[in-house]
């Protein structure tokens, strides 16, 4: 079957097989590996991207429904030479332990930011609820976004 | 560049039909076959070697299934339309709905999960059955002999058998229909849910998670006694204490039976506290 | 001459006021993690690889009849189907202990016990085939309680006593200590098995290179343990085999046991026999079936005191339940033993502590390594002699804390007066007089929801003591270009202890931290410099790392000196500088001028601490160099109508010697505490009859954002320590050691109930709580 989409601005055309997830091809055929895997099935959201903008589980999502819909990995969430805001206050605070969710948790913010920049704390933990973090960096995800909300 | 995953599902074969017609003629040509909405469940099974099926309809390309419409009261989803769609759609006709989204385990699933896949897939897992059960949600079924109608009751005591293509759901728009569950972490599996909802002097309507095992259901007997009794404190001790006695909810490694009959009545206790301000 | 120097630059750095260590950087790895491009073992493979899947048993204990390939092995994308009659070297894969084949042969112990390997061209090919291997089992009896497991005439786990070790305290006299008591309690309390559960499951790939090596990439605690693990299983010589860590997501003790070695061999033995590359991964459900655990313990405590409160006696006996295979068991117990009186002066102890196999999955290294089911048991049973005795918890604490002078357990005499420190910090920041008032007008208002307020202490010996050979080694050159490369064995999981390698690497040279680059270990590259357990790499891996810098820094003096014409002793290095007498030279003029002279700026650095010394038999002695302390209150609001218990505060002060990298402090500090507050409140893996029933996320469930508490204070308190590089003392485990402990204690500040069994789910709560209503 073909695959038709936009991953971080740029169109793609791929030949993909129906049992291939939309993780799968996102990291192995287009080499987008900051999209990880945590358990396969809808748990960690580890393998979440922005599918028109929302957070979705990757791993939860077969390749070609992604046809015609526009995605956000990690990769794209600066502006190529800048970091995105988020990104810079995830160094600032401390918030990288591992390392394994951060891709995930950057995106699932972007999203809060883009939607709903003065969200209060119930709301980041609503929404950062979707990526596990073993390392327990959730209070400095959350003072990441309040830096980022205040400017 | 190759890169690798290390899960993934097994080969599977998919048929994406462009109208209901060319559906239901899948559905009749491939007995073997299922429908797939947005698969979070059918992939999760998949992916955990839990599901034999290796043949799917694919139904995403059906764009009506995608609607949300209200009329005089009544709304009326498509299958199609997510959980987070539908609720922050018609969040300020239902309140139970901004408890459905606040308490969802995993909110980002509820941007792909469809309303479809969670009614047909009648447990204790899906938050929306217990709501819509006190909205006395009914069921469109497009089937090869027409189409049929189900009460969502019904259809949960086994009331539709047969294949068919779910294509909406009603129901009726309540400003006072309330929702609440227990959860733990990710677990999409609640310790137990309870959705209550008022019909004025024709009573209250309720229903849980765990009616029966695993499988949700209004509670006729606490309905009863409510329709007969105005919400004094007391009646609504009562109600909590029979609500305990009248479910008989599976034991699994999240919770006894014995917690959830009695978290069961708690929750249908604050429940209707807050229907009585 | 140079060594001359290098010491007279350690007197000055340790004189003069630090210009990077102990200031808030950014971790060296931290931009590029958030911009997605760290490369774990599953990014780096390319190309056409084999899948290796286990065959995993599906009963927990049994003979071995008959292991049947050919149905698997003639399927199409199958190209080898391995048993442990196949294994060219030694059928091994016990890290430490020798008693864990790679393969199952004879018997099964537990349930997932691998006894195939089906190696196939697609991963569901693989995982096909593997269903289709046939073993025939003869079931033995399952022994899943410890208890009975210790019975006499118990059916054995293994060809040896059920018993692995049992370990002693022997101090005092106790019995003499109970009759001198006024008070004297005895409770029992009951811990769970968890699961570290780093979020990248395990994982190795590997291939050939030209002229017969075989790479394997890997995703690991421990290199040169996988490394001398899987040379002995392929029976090569050690220069056919090379391992590297790739980015690791995730550690918590599980990466530096055992199940990596699994994976690392199960690629390579592919690799072996086939020439190709190969992947290797568990699936999370394997990986949290198979994946070494947290030791569930069964502890009780007898305890005396004075009507004033002070400690005569402490007999405990704890039961250590370490699963089908010893893994770290043995030491675990050790540990948990000697710290089995929390950080309290006791006059008179006697312990016993059991490390026994039952036909459970494997426990073994997991973060804090038996502290805190030893503290959880500790803290409880001194707060309930608190109640008997009418003192608070705060009173009971300030008459019993280790102070200088004091004694251990173990009568090892305590220098310092960090537990001290760390707890008047944590009472004080969390305001404990004033919320214990505003608690109380709460719950006279509240009918259902009750706070509490709970505190718990610690003390944790620091590094391996007497698990090990506690050194380290690292490698540091100087490129061309002024870059001071540092390269160890030791690994980053997670923890950002490479980052603090680097900053006592920048600080010792007076570069900035951008001019230290980190290489990623490889066995080829690096000498072995021991496990990176124990909250090691910063104390340990700190020295050597000085020891190197001040190495390299000793070499740069000679040659500055000569440029400066200045005594090298005297040269200041600073900002990318190195000054004497008022005249400068730059840092990579220097470096330009070595290379152009022709010497070497590449050193090897190491440390070793100090041998401990304790007796086995009584227990008695100094088993640990120093000790990092801390104290943890823990604030809690208790539905009782639902059992749920939400942690509001947590205020944690932990004593960490010298806070090389504060910044990267605090994401330990609440990550730890957020993961201790799964222990205390939610996570068990359940072993029904032997078999894992709750293998997945969905239900064994680990915090959440929301589950997070609203604060989480965390207060640095540095009271330098003997051994640690700079006076650091280990900090990387601490924190996950006091929240069940001090959790626990505030639930039953708010509901009168002293729950003595973890984890303390919402069910659990309210099942108590009806007890005690009845
Ligand atoms: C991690 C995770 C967390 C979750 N948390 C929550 C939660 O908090 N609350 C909650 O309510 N739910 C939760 N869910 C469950 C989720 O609601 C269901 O998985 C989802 O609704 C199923 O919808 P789907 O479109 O993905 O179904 P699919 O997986 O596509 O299908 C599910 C089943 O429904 C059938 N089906 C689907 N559509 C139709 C149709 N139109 N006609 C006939 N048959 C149909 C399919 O054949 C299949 O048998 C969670 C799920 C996951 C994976
Ligand atoms: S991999 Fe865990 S949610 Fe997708
Ligand atoms: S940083 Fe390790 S899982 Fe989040």
């Amino acid at each position: 079957m073909k695959a038709e989409f936009m991953v971080n601005d740029v169109k793609y055309v791929v030949e993909v097989e129906p049992n291939e997830r939309l993780s799968d091809v996102l990291r192995r055929k287009l080499g987008f590996v900051s999209v990880k895997e945590g358990c396969g099935v809808g748990d960690c959201g580890l393998c979440i991207v922005l599918l028109d903008g929302k957070p979705v589980n990757s791993c939860l999502m077969l390749a070609y429904q992604a046809s015609g819909h526009r995605i956000t990995t990690v990769e794209g969430m600066g502006d190529g030479t800048r970091l995105h805001p988020l990104q810079q206050a995830f160094i600032d605070v401390g918030a990288v332990q591992c390392g394994f969710c951060i891709p995930a948790a950057l995106l699932v913010l972007k999203h809060l930011h883009d939607t709903k920049p003065d969200a209060d704390r119930e709301e980041v933990r609503h929404a950062l609820r979707s990526v596990l973090c073993r390392c327990g960096s959730y209070i400095r995800f959350e003072e990441a976004f309040k830096q980022v909300s205040r400017r | 560049m190759s890169m690798q995953g290390y899960l993934g599902i097994p080969r599977i074969e998919v048929m994406i039909p462009s109208s209901v017609e060319e559906a239901l003629n899948l559905l009749q040509t491939h007995p073997d076959a299922e429908i797939l909405a947005a698969g979070t469940h059918i992939i999760t099974q998949l992916t955990l070697g839990a599901k034999r099926t290796r043949k799917y309809i694919d139904i995403n390309n059906l764009h009506h299934l995608r609607k949300i419409s209200h009329h005089k009261g009544v709304a009326t989803v498509g299958s199609l339309v997510t959980h987070q769609e539908l609720a922050s759609t018609l969040i300020n006709h239902v309140p139970a709905f901004t408890t459905f989204l606040q308490k969802y385990s995993s909110p980002a699933v509820a941007n792909r999960a469809t309303v479809g896949g969670s009614i047909m897939l009648r447990s204790a897992g899906e938050d929306l059955i217990p709501i819509l059960l006190t909205l006395d949600a009914e069921l469109s079924f497009a089937t090869p002999e027409g189409v049929k109608n189900v009460p969502l009751t019904a259809f949960l005591a086994g009331g539709f058998g047969g294949r068919g293509l779910l294509q909406t759901i009603s129901f009726k728009l309540n400003g006072s229909c309330f929702f609440d569950k227990l959860w733990m972490g990710v677990s999409r599996i609640p310790l137990i849910s309870v959705a209550v909802s008022s019909e004025g002097d024709n009573g209250v309507r309720v229903a849980v998670s765990h009616k029966d095992g695993s499988t949700p259901g209004r509670v006729a007997t606490v309905e009863k006694f409510l329709s007969t009794h105005v919400l004094s404190e007391e009646v609504v001790e009562k109600a909590s204490r029979l609500m305990m006695d009248s479910i008989n909810p599976e034991s699994d490694v999240l919770a006894s039976s014995w917690y959830r009959r009695r978290v069961a009545g708690v929750l249908l206790k604050r429940l209707l506290q807050n229907l009585r301000r | 001459m140079s060594e001359e120097i290098a010491r007279r630059f350690r007197e000055i750095l340790e004189a003069r006021e630090f210009l990077i260590v102990g200031k808030k950087v950014a971790r060296v790895d931290a931009l590029d993690a958030v911009l997605g491009k760290p490369l774990y073992t599953a990014d780096l493979v390319s190309g056409k690889t084999l899948y290796v899947k286990a065959v995993r048993s599906k009963i927990p204990h049994g003979y071995i009849r008959k292991i049947d390939t050919s149905p698997a092995a003639s399927r199409q994308g199958i190209v080898k189907v391995l048993t442990h009659r196949d294994i060219p070297g030694v059928n091994d894969a016990g890290s430490l202990i020798s008693d864990r084949p790679l393969l199952a042969y004879e018997k099964v112990r537990h349930i997932g016990e691998a006894v195939a390997l089906v190696v196939g061209e697609s991963l569901e090919a693989a995982e096909e085939a593997a269903d289709h291997v046939e073993v025939d089992y003869d079931p033995l009896p399952v022994v899943t309680n410890p208890r009975d497991a210790m019975k006499p005439g118990a059916p054995r786990i293994q060809d040896r006593d059920n018993i692995v070790t049992h370990f002693k305290i022997r101090k005092g006299d106790v019995e003499k200590g109970f009759k001198e008591s006024d008070v004297v309690i005895e409770r029992t309390y009951r811990t769970q098995f968890i699961t570290g559960l780093p979020l990248e499951t395990e994982i190795a790939y590997s291939f050939l290179e030209e002229g017969g090596r075989i790479t394997c990439i890997v995703s690991t605690q421990n290199l040169y343990d996988v490394y001398n693990k899987v040379v002995k299983i392929l029976g090569v010589p050690g220069e056919k085999l090379r391992v590297i860590q790739a980015a690791t997501g995730g550690g918590f003790g599980p990466k530096s046991d055992e199940t990596p070695i699994d994976v690392a061999a199960y690629a390579c033995l592919a690799t072996y026999f086939t020439g190709k590359p190969a992947l290797a991964a568990f699936s999370r459900s394997e990986a949290m079936t198979v994946q070494c655990k947290r030791h569930p313990f069964e502890i009780t405590n007898m305890v005396g005191a004075r009507n004033d409160g002070k400690l005569l006696a402490w007999r405990s006996t704890l039961i250590e339940d370490t699963g089908a295979y010893i893994s770290k068991g043995h030491l675990v117990i050790g540990r948990a033993t000697f710290h089995c009186t929390g950080p309290y002066e006791v006059p008179n102890v006697w312990a016993d502590g059991y490390c026994v196999l039952t036909n459970n999955t494997m426990a073994g290294s997991t973060r804090g390594f038996g502290a805190p089911q030893a503290h959880f048991a500790a803290e409880m049973v001194l707060n309930e002699l608190a109640e008997e005795l009418g003192l608070s918890p705060l009173e009971i604490r300030e008459i019993n804390m280790l102070r200088p002078g004091s004694l251990t357990a173990t009568s090892q005499k305590i220098e310092d007066d960090g537990l001290l420190k760390c707890y008047q910090r944590a009472v004080e920041a969390s305001e404990w007089e004033k919320r214990v008032r505003e608690i109380r007008e709460f719950n006279r208002a509240n009918k259902v929801l009750k706070k509490g307020i709970g505190i718990a202490m610690l003390y944790h010996g620091n590094t391996l003591g007497p698990e090990g050979d506690d050194f380290a080694t690292v490698i540091t050159y100087v490129e061309r270009d002024g870059k001071v490369v540092v390269q160890t064995g030791l690994t980053e999981y997670g923890t950002g202890a490479l980052t603090s390698l680097a900053i006592v690497t920048a600080e010792t040279l007076g570069l900035p931290l951008s001019m230290v680059k980190l290489e990623r270990p490889d066995t080829a590259a690096v000498p072995n410099a021991g496990p990176t357990v124990a909250s090691r790499t910063t104390v340990i891996g700190g020295q050597a790392a000085l020891d190197a810098a001040l190495k390299i820094r000793a070499t740069v003096a000679q040659v500055a000196a000569k440029m400066l014409s200045a005594n090298p002793a005297d040269l200041e290095f600073r900002d990318g500088l190195v000054k004497a007498n008022g005249r400068t030279v730059t840092w990579n003029e220097v470096v330009n001028q070595c290379f152009e002279e022709n010497i070497s700026l590449r050193v090897v650095g190491y440390y070793i601490a100090p041998p401990t010394k304790w007796d086995p038999e009584t227990g008695q002695g100094a088993p640990y160099n120093q000790y990092t302390y801390g104290a943890l209150v823990a604030e809690v609001t208790v539905d009782t109508e639902t059992g749920v218990v939400k942690v509001d505060r947590l205020t944690a002060a932990y004593d960490v010697g010298r806070a090389i990298n504060p910044l990267g402090l605090v994401a330990v500090y609440e990550g730890g505490s957020i993961m201790g507050q799964g222990y205390a409140l939610m996570e068990k893996i359940v072993h029904d009859d032997g078999v894992v029933i709750n293998p997945n996320l969905h239900t064994y469930v680990i915090p959440t954002a929301s589950d997070t508490p609203d604060e989480i204070r965390s207060i640095i308190v540095e009271v330098k320590g003997s051994m640690g590089v700079f006076g650091a003392k280990a900090m990387g485990e601490i924190p996950v050691v006091l929240p069940a402990a001090s959790i626990a204690a505030a639930v039953a500040n708010a509901t009168g109930i002293y729950i003595r069994e973890l984890p303390l789910t919402p069910q659990r709560v309210l099942e108590e709580l009806h007890k005690s209503r009845q």
